[in-house]
């Protein structure tokens, strides 16, 4: 009864967030200076064409009248979101949600593989990171090399392998979800293809999100080591791989659980640059290639999808985390 | 193993502190050189002590040119995509990406620190609605929204460095507010609070005199670590095209260098493709260091524990 109570609270406030972040959202883009059917209608009455045929080709293209007040336009998009109608898109002249659906699973495929990677490996450096932090060379080395991949922007290490690892000395596939002689479908030649080409761009979404991750969980894990269920552990001669797993790994995990939503997002939004910049179908390259070409039915779709992406990984972290710790669902203010 | 072990050892600790003096120190001093040539470089642009850019001249001959020894120093890197010397685009490039991160890093943590702290002392209905507003802006990505705003407004709109730094913040200030209301939250149950109230402080005078005194070096690290972010931000959606297309921005030039440089298939545009890479990179690196440093000189129990890691 309890935990039912819980569980409906947490889904009404993801409920509220989501309402209040998309029509926030849409109202800074309704409001921002620079209505794009009024640039539009310009462009039109300058290149010659009487107004009326200019507004219609206006109305064509955008899908609305450039002179509709904004909180009648706020409105119509709100209520087009809720009702799951989209638009049509400007330059693919197709139904926006049937894109955007193509490109989901490319997406969701693409971060959680580089999710899972960077969290099994920025798990296991950062409590070997806390574990052997007196042996200098070690720590030191690692510390060094990991705030280096630090300072690198995720987009200028995608540029850098596609143009040398992928272009230049062709190591790895750096264009394209596969090969273009397998068929797309169950069967393991296309799934080795995939896996194939997204090895490049995989490699720069762990690679520029493990040092967060390494240095959260060892910062986490040091806190662990100087508490005395370890030191009695210690004392009592069990072995240090064993106080290392059963010990150290288990109570350091708990707490950057909750940060593997803020990673999903950060992930997602990484999509833009990676995914468009290797040509990976997905949301990414979706919102780069339709903000580029002012597509606006599309963008905004893309923009609310990536939103409720966000807000649903939240929300799954949440419940998954309350399951693990119950703690979680009393501390709750 | 242990740590005990470690400490017992006076030649181990004496060799190790010297190692710590000798490495960390360096690294350290190293960040605040590379800053510390930036700022002159680009005060040196602002004053004009450094020559202005020569006109664009288009055309095979004038752009990407090997490095010359003419018109010392400036053409040692080439020329670019404009036919200009790299070496002072680059360096044009300084004070625009300088203010325009530390614009955006003034608005960040000015909005998140006011939120944070009104939220966290007051309470009340105040905290449950400042609540909301954290989480909702929680939830959307900085660079996400800015890239949709910088496509909708119009270009004129962009050229101005106070709207870029604002656009380029607009939801950063989330989890500092998150964090500094947690922190304001502690503080007020402090007895130096209730002296200060006992005095017949003003409720502003103790929270932006004597809580936000409190959290100063924090603010201070959260400050060059939002530059970070701005820089990020700033080069990362120039490369994608939703910055102004000027030369000035090394985003821009990254960009040129492999779509018309022609990076992918030849060895022409190196220079302009490393260049602005290492220069971000260079900058990035310093900002961060500098901020663990800030981070270590407020909370001792970090520079142990970071000391002995790092």
């Amino acid at each position: 009864m309890q935990n039912l109570k819980w569980i409906l609270r947490r889904l009404s406030i993801t409920a509220a967030t989501w309402f209040i972040a998309i029509g926030v959202s849409i109202l800074i883009i309704v409001l921002a200076p620079g209505n794009p059917a009024l640039m539009l209608l310009v462009q039109f009455l300058q290149s010659g064409l009487p107004y009326d045929r200019a507004m219609q080709m206006v109305i064509a293209y955008i899908g609305y009248n450039p002179e509709e007040p904004w909180h009648l336009r706020w409105m119509r998009y709100f209520t087009s979101i809720l009702s799951g109608n989209l638009g049509t898109s400007i330059i693919y002249r197709l139904p926006v949600s049937q894109l955007i659906a193509g490109a989901i699973p490319w997406s969701i495929f693409f971060v959680s593989y580089s999710l899972a990677i960077t969290l099994a490996m920025g798990i296991l450096l950062g409590l070997a990171l806390a574990y052997y932090r007196n042996k200098v060379v070690f720590s030191r080395t690692v510390t060094v090399i990991l705030t280096i991949f630090n300072s690198i922007p995720n987009w200028i290490l995608a540029a850098i392998l596609f143009v040398y690892v992928g272009a230049r000395w062709k190591l790895l596939p750096y264009m394209g979800p596969y090969s273009k002689d397998v068929v797309p479908g169950f069967n393991l030649p296309f799934i080795l293809s995939v896996l194939h080409h997204y090895t490049l761009p995989t490699l720069v979404m762990v690679l520029t999100s493990l040092p967060g991750w390494t240095f959260a969980t060892s910062s986490i894990a040091t806190g662990v080591l100087k508490e005395d269920y370890v030191m009695i552990a210690k004392a009592r001669g069990i072995p240090s791989r064993r106080i290392l797993i059963t010990y150290i790994a288990r109570n350091s995990i708990l707490p950057i659980y909750a940060n593997i939503g803020l990673t999903f997002a950060w992930l997602l939004v990484g999509t833009v640059w990676i995914e468009s910049q290797f040509q990976l179908p997905g949301l990414g390259t979706l919102l780069a290639v339709t903000s580029s070409a002012r597509d606006y039915p599309v963008m905004i779709g893309t923009y609310v999808i990536v939103i409720t992406a966000i807000i649903l990984a939240n929300l799954l972290t949440d419940l998954t985390y309350a399951l693990i710790d119950p703690r979680a669902r009393v501390g709750e203010e | 193993m242990s740590v005990g072990a470690m400490h017992s050892n006076p030649r181990l600790l004496s060799f190790k502190s010297t190692f710590k003096i000798l490495t960390m120190g360096i690294n350290r001093k190293l960040s605040l050189g590379i800053l510390l040539v930036y700022i002159i470089l680009g005060l040196g642009v602002v004053l004009g002590v450094i020559p202005q850019l020569p006109p664009y001249r288009g055309g095979l001959e004038y752009v990407y040119q090997p490095p010359s020894m003419h018109d010392f120093p400036w053409y040692i890197l080439g020329t670019e995509y404009t036919g200009r010397p790299l070496l002072l685009t680059i360096i044009h490039g300084i004070p625009k990406a300088l203010t325009i991160a530390l614009l955006s890093a003034i608005i960040t943590v000015g909005a998140g620190t006011i939120l944070g702290l009104i939220s966290g002392y007051i309470g009340g209905v105040v905290d449950d609605i400042i609540s909301i507003v954290i989480n909702v802006a929680l939830t959307i990505p900085t660079y996400l929204l800015a890239l949709i705003i910088l496509m909708v407004i119009p270009e004129e709109l962009k050229q101005n460095i106070f709207i870029l730094a604002s656009i380029l913040s607009i939801t950063a200030w989330a989890s500092l507010a998150r964090a500094v209301r947690a922190q304001t939250l502690s503080l007020k149950k402090r007895e130096f609070v209730d002296v200060a109230k006992v005095i017949g402080f003003s409720v502003t005078k103790i929270v932006f005199g004597e809580i936000m005194l409190f959290l100063a070096p924090f603010l201070a690290m959260n400050l060059v670590l939002s530059m970070v972010s701005a820089i990020y931000g700033y080069t990362g959606l120039a490369f994608l095209g939703f910055m102004p297309m000027t030369p000035d921005n090394w985003g821009v030039q990254i960009y040129m260098a492999i779509r018309a440089g022609g990076a992918l298939y030849s060895d022409r545009a190196i220079l302009a493709l490393w260049a602005p890479i290492i220069t971000i990179i260079l900058l990035q690196y310093s900002l961060i260091n500098i901020a663990t440093a800030i981070g270590e000189a407020m909370n001792p129990a970090l520079r142990v524990s970071v000391g002995e890691t790092e």
